[in-house]
C-alpha cells in the first residue's frame, strides 16, 4: 500500500494531462479517461482506508554530499495517515459522483475536456494537500487546486462567472500569500519545513515568540480564507453559486475542507501546537469566529431566495460548526469536527448536485419560482430530501450524529454559551432546509412547469448515492464507523482512546523521510 | 428478539415494507398498513401486564457508553397500547377517507406506521439519546405525512417541523447535560431524580419542559398545530397532533416533572399558569375560528393545558387527572377530527358559514361528533367529565382557587364552542349548497372508527374506576401504596390529595368531594326513558310543516340563516379579550412568525453589508486578521 501513495496524485495529474492530450482528436475520451481515474482512485481510497495502513512514501529524494558527509534532502514526503484517509476516501467518493453528475449536466458547456482537464487537476490538488507532509508542499498542492478552482468558476464565461471567479482569485490570492509568508517565516527561523520537524521544534520553544505569533496569525487569516471561515468568507457566496452545479458541490463540498479544515487541523494541532503557548489564544479565535460564521451563514442563508446562493451561505454556517469543534481542543472535539466535515461533503455536495438538476427542472434558481417538484420529479426530490434532512440534523442520518458529538463536545469541554449557539444555529439550520423543501418541492406546482420532466438517471443516481451515504452513515455510526472517524481525530489528538498516533506520525516523517 | 422489541419492531418493519413496494401495488400497501397497525395493537394488548426491561451495548465512543435500552412500567404499558389503539383506528379510517380521491397516496403508510413505531420506541426506551431518536423519528413522520398528498398542506408542514425541530432541540440540549451529568439510563436517573436547587438542573428542566410543550401543543409552542390542521388529511390530524403527539408530550411531562426531576413548587406553579394560559387562551381563539379544523386544533391546544394543571400540581389525585385527561383526550380529540374528516370530505367545505342542517343526512358522523363533543366540554357521565373532575379536585387539594376558575371557565367556554360547532355543521336550516350531501361514501372505514372512538368516551365515563385503577393509578405511583387504588380518587378519598410519593398528605382546608360516575347514568338514563315515553305517548311527534315567511317573503334556506359564527364574534367585543385575541389573530404571539419577524432586520443588514465589491472584502480580511493578531497578543 505504501508504494503506491503517491498514485493518489499521479493518477489524477495524469488524466489531467490525457483530457488535454485527448482535446483535439478524441475529445469523448476525456470523461471516460477521467472516470476511470477517480475509479481507480475510489478503490485506493477504499481499499487504504480497510487496511489502515498509516505510512509515508518518499517521492523524488536527492542526496547531498558536502564536505565529506552524505546528508539526504528527502523529496516529496507524503503521509498517509488516520486523518488523511479519511478525507481521501471522501474526495474520491464525492468526486465519483460529481464526475457521473456532470456527464449530461456539463452537455451545454463548451470546451468539456478542458473541464475535465481541470477537475482532475482540482482532484489531483487536493489529493496532494491532503498528503503532504511538509509544509512547502502543502502550499504547492493547495495553489494547484486552486488554481483549478479559479478557472472552474469562470468556466460559464459569463459576466457574472467571470466577475465572482476574479474576486475569488484576489482573496485567493491574499490567502495563497499570506500562508506563503507564514511559511517563509518559519523556515527563516527554523531552516525546517517538515511539518513533524517543525512541530517538534516549536515545542521545544526553538522558534523566537513573534516570529511564531506572526505566523500563526498568517496560517489563520490564508486558512481561514481558503475555510471560508467569517470575516474572511466574503468570496465564496459569490464563487460557489457561480460554478457549473457539479463544481459547486466540488468546491463546497470538498475544496473548503481539503484546503481550510484540513490543513488548519494540521497546522494548529500539529505544527503550532494546541496545547502550547498560543493555544488558549487559538481556542478562543476558533470559538468566536466559529460562532460568528455559524450564526451569520445562516442568517444569511436563511434571506436567500436564490438556492445555490443559500447553499454557500449554509455551507459558511456548517463550517462554523466544524472551527467551534475544533476550539474545545479534545479528542472528542477534533472527531466531531472530522465527522461533521465529513458528512457535510456529503450532503452539501449531494444539495448543490440537486440544485443543478433543480435548475434544468425548473430552469431557475430562484425558489420563490419553484413548487411542487416533487410531482414531476421524484428521483430528484428523493436525492434532495435525504440531504436536506441530512443538514438539517434528522436522526437517522449522519448529520444529527456529527452534531450530536459537537454538542457534546462542547457541553463536555464547559463552553456552554457556544453549544447554546450550535443548538440554536441548528434550529434555523433546520427552519431554512424545511423552507426550502416546502417552496420547492412540496406545494403547488407552477402553471409554468406543468410540462417539466426529471432529469435523466445519471444526474439523479449520483445525488442519490450521496443522500444513501448519508443515511448509510447515520445508521452505521452506531456500529462501527465511530473506530474510522475515532482514527482520525487520534491522529492529531491525545487525549482519545489511542494515543501514539501523534507520535507516530512525527517518526514517520521523521526516520522515513531521511533514507535516501 | 424480545418481547419488548415488538411493539418497536412490528409497525417499523411493516412500514419499511411498505415503503419498498412499489407505487402499483397500492392495494396491499393498505392492507399492509391495517394489518401492520393491527398487529401492533395485539402485541401492545398481549405485553400489558409486562413489566421487564432490556438492554443490548448499542455504541461507544470515547467516553461516550450508549446502550440499547427498553422497559416498560405501568404507565408505559397502556400508553403503547393507547399508540396501538389510535394507530389501528385512523389507519381503518384513512381506507375510507383516501376512496375516490386517487387512493392512499404513495406512502403514507409507511411515514403512518413508521410514526407508531417512534411513538411506541419513546414510551418504551430506557436510555435518554434512544428516547430523543426516537421522538424526533415521530416529528419527521409528521412532516412526511403532512407533505404527502396535498399541495396547500406543504406551508404548515413546514412551520410544524420548524416548531417541532426547535422542541426536539430542546430536547437535545437538555439530554446531552442530564446525560454528561449522570449517564443516559431513565432507570438509574428514575432511581434518584435532580433536585432543581442548581441553576443547571433548572435551566434542563426548563428545556424538556419546552419539548414536551411543543411536542403536546401547549401555548406558545401550539401555533403549528392550527396552521397545519387546514391543509393536512384528517386522518394524520387525529392520529398525530390530535391524538399521539399529545401523549409524547405528557409523557414526558410526567416523566420530567414526577421520576426524573424533583421539581420545586415555584417550577410547578409554572407548569400550572401555563397550563391555565393554554386553556383559556386556546379556548377564547376557538371560539372565534370558522373554520372547524382550526377550531378543533386550537380545541386541541386547550385541553392540553389541563393536563398540564394537573401534573402541574404534583398531587396524586392531579397527576391521575392529568394522565386519564391525555387518555380521554385522545380519543374524543381524535373523534373529533375523524368527524370534521368526514364532514370536509362529503361537503367540501370546513367553512362554519356555509355548513349546516346536516344532522339528518349525516347521522353516524353527528352521532359519533355529538358524543365526542359532550366529553371534551366536560359533561357527565362522559369520560372528559372524569378527567377534568380529578384535575378540578386537585386544584382544590392544592389551594389553587384561580387556577379552579380558569379550569371551569374553560370548560363552559368549550361547551358554547361546541354548541356552535354542532349549531353550524348540524342544526339549524340546510343550505342549498349542501342538498346533494350523504353519508357513507367512504364505506365502512370511517363511521366504524368514529363510532369505536365514541363508544370508548362513554365507556371510560361511565366507568370510569376500571381504567383509574388498572392503569392511571399505577402509573402515578398508586401500586406502591398498597390499599389505595385509582377509583378512590374518584370517590373522594383524601388520601389522593397528597404528593405523588409522599407519605400522608398534609391536613386540607376542603373536604374532598366524590364522582358517582354510576348513579350519575342512572339517573340520565331515567331521564332519557321519561322523556322518550312522553314522546311517545304525547303530541311531540306530530309536527305540522307549514312555509314560513319572512318579512313577507318566502323562506330562502340561503339568506334567512342564522349560523354560529356570527353569534360569537360578540367574544372579540370583551374588554381585554378582544385585544389579546386580536394580537394572537395577527401572528404576534406565534414564535414561528415572531423570530420571523424579529430576524428579518439582521438578516438585511448582513445583506446589505454584502455590498459585492473587493474592496470592502479584502477590508474585512484585514479585519479578521487584526482580530486574530490582537486575540493572540493579547493571551
Amino acid at each position: 500500500m505504501l508504494q503506491l501513495i503517491p498514485l493518489f496524485v499521479l493518477i489524477p495529474l495524469g488524466a489531467a494531462f490525457a483530457c488535454l492530450l485527448v482535446k483535439r482528436r478524441v475529445p469523448a475520451m476525456a470523461p471516460m479517461l477521467s472516470l476511470v481515474g477517480v475509479l481507480a482512485l475510489l478503490a485506493l481510497a477504499v481499499t487504504g482506508s480497510v487496511q489502515g495502513a498509516a505510512g509515508a512514501s518518499i517521492a523524488g529524494g536527492w542526496s547531498l554530499e558536502s564536505q565529506g558527509t552524505t546528508s539526504f534532502l528527502p523529496g516529496i514526503a507524503l503521509v498517509f495517515d488516520g486523518l488523511s484517509a479519511v478525507f481521501l476516501l471522501l474526495v474520491a467518493v464525492v468526486s465519483t459522483a460529481v464526475l457521473v453528475f456532470g456527464f449530461r449536466y456539463m452537455e451545454t458547456y463548451e470546451g468539456r475536456p478542458l473541464y475535465y482537464a481541470l477537475l482532475n487537476l482540482l482532484i489531483a490538488g487536493m489529493n496532494g494537500a491532503v498528503l503532504a507532509g511538509d509544509l512547502f508542499n502543502l502550499y504547492v498542492f493547495v495553489e494547484i487546486a486552486s488554481i483549478a478552482s479559479y478557472a472552474l468558476v469562470a468556466f460559464g464565461t459569463g459576466g457574472r462567472e467571470v466577475e465572482a471567479a476574479f474576486k475569488y482569485l484576489i482573496l485567493g490570492a491574499v490567502a495563497s500569500a499570506s500562508i506563503l509568508l507564514g511559511i517563509g517565516l518559519i523556515y527563516a527561523a527554523t531552516g525546517l519545513l517538515n511539518m513533524a520537524d517543525v512541530g517538534t521544534a516549536v515545542a521545544a520553544g526553538g522558534i523566537p515568540e513573534t516570529t511564531l505569533l506572526a505566523a500563526t496569525a498568517l496560517f489563520l487569516a490564508g486558512l481561514g480564507l481558503k475555510a471560508a471561515m467569517m470575516p474572511f468568507h466574503a468570496w465564496l457566496p459569490d464563487a460557489h453559486p457561480s460554478a457549473p452545479a457539479p463544481i459547486s458541490a466540488m468546491l463546497s463540498g470538498l475544496l473548503i475542507k481539503t484546503l481550510g479544515i484540513y490543513a488548519l487541523v494540521r497546522i494548529l494541532y500539529l505544527v503550532i501546537g494546541m496545547d502550547g503557548a498560543l493555544g488558549g489564544s487559538l481556542q478562543t479565535l476558533l470559538l468566536v469566529l466559529g460562532c460568528l460564521s455559524m450564526v451569520g451563514g445562516v442568517l444569511l442563508a436563511l434571506g436567500q431566495t436564490d438556492l445555490k446562493r443559500l447553499l454557500a451561505y449554509s455551507s459558511i454556517s456548517q463550517m462554523g460548526f466544524v472551527l467551534v469543534a475544533l476550539g474545545t481542543n479534545t479528542w472528542l472535539g477534533v472527531a466531531a469536527a472530522i465527522f461533521h466535515a465529513m458528512n457535510h461533503a456529503l450532503f452539501k455536495g449531494a444539495l448543490f448536485l440537486s440544485a443543478g438538476s433543480l435548475e434544468r427542472i425548473a430552469g431557475t434558481r430562484d425558489i420563490s419560482k419553484m413548487g411542487g417538484i416533487a410531482r414531476i420529479a421524484p428521483a430528484t426530490t428523493i436525492g434532495a430530501v435525504g440531504a436536506s434532512l441530512s443538514i438539517a440534523g434528522v436522526p437517522p442520518f449522519n448529520g444529527f450524529w456529527s452534531k450530536l458529538l459537537i454538542l457534546i463536545a462542547l457541553f463536555t469541554a464547559g463552553m456552554h454559551v457556544v453549544g447554546a449557539i450550535a443548538a440554536a444555529t441548528a434550529v434555523l439550520t433546520l427552519v431554512t432546509f424545511v423552507k426550502v423543501q416546502q417552496r420547492v418541492l412540496f406545494g403547488a406546482l407552477p402553471e409554468r412547469l406543468k410540462g417539466a420532466h426529471d432529469v435523466p438517471a445519471s444526474m439523479s443516481l449520483p445525488v442519490i448515492a450521496l443522500a444513501v451515504l448519508c443515511l448509510i452513515g447515520g445508521l452505521l455510526w452506531p456500529l462501527g464507523l465511530d473506530d474510522w472517524v475515532g482514527g482520525a481525530a487520534s491522529a492529531v489528538r491525545t487525549d482519545g482512546p489511542t494515543n501514539e498516533a501523534p507520535a507516530e506520525y512525527r517518526r514517520m516523517v521523521h526516520s522515513e523521510g531521511r533514507q535516501p | 428478539m424480545h418481547d419488548l422489541l415488538l411493539p418497536i419492531v412490528i409497525p417499523g418493519a411493516a412500514g419499511l415494507l411498505v415503503f419498498a413496494l412499489p407505487a402499483r401495488l397500492r392495494g396491499l400497501r393498505t392492507v399492509i398498513g391495517v394489518l401492520g397497525t393491527f398487529a401492533t395493537l395485539v402485541a401492545s394488548v398481549w405485553l400489558i401486564d409486562t413489566r421487564t426491561g432490556v438492554s443490548w451495548t448499542w455504541m461507544q465512543f470515547g467516553g461516550l457508553e450508549l446502550d440499547f435500552a427498553l422497559r416498560m412500567d405501568a404507565f408505559s404499558s397502556w400508553a403503547v397500547a393507547l399508540v396501538g389503539l389510535l394507530s389501528l383506528l385512523t389507519a381503518i379510517y384513512a381506507t375510507g377517507w383516501f376512496r375516490g380521491r386517487g387512493g392512499v397516496p404513495g406512502r403514507y403508510f409507511a411515514w403512518m406506521l413508521l410514526a407508531t413505531s417512534g411513538a411506541c420506541g419513546v414510551l418504551l426506551s430506557d436510555n435518554l439519546l434512544l428516547l430523543v431518536l426516537f421522538w424526533e423519528l415521530v416529528t419527521l413522520m409528521l412532516f412526511l405525512l403532512a407533505v404527502s398528498g396535498r399541495d396547500e398542506g406543504a406551508p404548515g408542514a413546514a412551520k410544524a417541523f420548524a416548531v417541532l425541530g426547535l422542541g426536539d432541540m430542546a430536547l437535545l440540549v437538555g439530554v446531552v447535560l442530564i446525560g454528561m451529568d449522570r449517564g443516559w439510563s431513565l432507570s438509574a436517573l428514575a432511581a434518584s431524580p435532580l433536585a432543581t436547587d442548581r441553576a443547571l438542573h433548572v435551566l434542563t428542566y426548563v428545556l424538556l419542559l419546552a419539548a414536551a410543550m411543543a411536542k403536546a401543543g401547549a401555548m406558545p409552542l401550539h401555533s403549528w398545530i392550527p396552521t397545519m390542521s387546514t391543509g393536512t388529511h384528517a386522518s394524520v390530524m387525529a392520529f398525530l397532533p390530535g391524538a399521539v403527539d399529545k401523549i409524547l408530550g405528557i409523557y414526558l411531562l410526567a416523566r420530567i416533572s414526577l421520576a426524573w426531576f424533583a421539581p420545586t413548587e415555584g417550577l410547578r406553579m409554572v407548569v400550572m399558569i401555563i397550563g391555565a394560559v393554554t386553556i383559556l387562551g386556546a379556548v377564547f381563539m376557538a371560539m372565534i375560528q370558522h373554520d372547524l379544523r382550526r377550531l378543533l386544533s386550537f380545541h386541541a391546544v386547550s385541553q392540553v393545558g389541563y393536563m398540564l394543571l394537573g401534573i402541574g400540581t404534583g398531587t396524586v389525585i392531579g397527576v391521575m387527572g392529568g394522565l386519564f385527561h391525555m387518555v380521554n383526550n385522545s380519543i374524543y380529540k381524535a373523534c373529533l377530527f375523524l368527524g370534521a374528516g368526514s364532514v370536509e370530505r362529503e361537503t367540501g367545505t370546513m367553512d362554519l358559514g356555509r355548513l349546516g342542517g346536516l344532522v339528518r343526512v349525516m347521522p353516524v358522523t353527528f352521532g359519533a361528533m355529538f358524543v365526542a363533543a359532550l366529553a371534551i366540554s366536560g359533561i357527565p357521565p362522559l369520560n372528559g367529565f372524569a378527567s377534568k373532575w380529578l384535575v378540578y379536585e386537585a386544584c382544590i387539594a392544592a389551594d389553587a382557587p384561580l387556577f379552579l376558575v380558569a379550569a371551569l371557565f374553560g370548560s363552559a367556554l368549550t361547551l358554547a364552542s361546541f354548541v356552535k360547532v354542532l349549531h353550524s355543521v348540524f342544526w339549524g336550516p340546510k343550505p342549498t349548497a349542501m342538498d346533494g350531501v350523504r353519508e357513507g361514501a367512504g364505506g365502512i372505514g370511517m363511521p366504524m372508527a368514529m363510532v369505536t372512538l365514541a363508544a370508548l368516551c362513554i365507556v371510560l365515563g361511565v366507568f370510569a374506576a376500571w381504567p383509574l385503577d388498572d392503569f392511571i393509578g399505577p402509573a402515578a405511583g398508586l401500586e406502591a401504596e398498597g390499599a389505595l387504588t385509582g377509583s378512590a380518587a374518584l370517590e373522594g378519598n383524601a388520601a389522593t390529595w397528597g404528593e405523588v410519593g409522599g407519605a400522608t398528605p398534609p391536613p386540607r382546608r376542603y373536604a374532598p368531594g366524590a364522582m358517582q360516575p354510576y348513579v350519575i347514568t342512572g339517573l340520565l338514563a331515567v331521564g332519557v326513558l321519561v322523556l322518550l315515553l312522553m314522546a311517545h305517548m304525547g303530541q311531540m311527534r306530530m309536527r305540522r310543516v307549514r312555509p314560513v315567511f319572512v318579512g313577507g317573503q318566502p323562506f330562502d334556506r340561503d339568506v334567512n340563516r342564522f349560523p354560529g359564527t356570527e353569534f360569537y364574534k360578540t367574544v372579540q367585543d370583551l374588554p381585554g379579550v378582544g385585544s389579546a385575541l386580536r394580537l394572537g389573530a395577527s401572528g404576534h404571539l406565534d414564535p414561528y412568525e415572531a423570530a420571523q419577524r424579529a430576524g428579518r432586520p439582521a438578516v438585511r443588514l448582513l445583506r446589505r453589508l454584502h455590498s459585492g465589491l473587493v474592496g470592502d472584502y479584502l477590508f474585512w480580511c484585514l479585519l479578521g486578521l487584526a482580530i486574530v493578531v490582537a486575540v493572540l497578543l493579547g493571551r
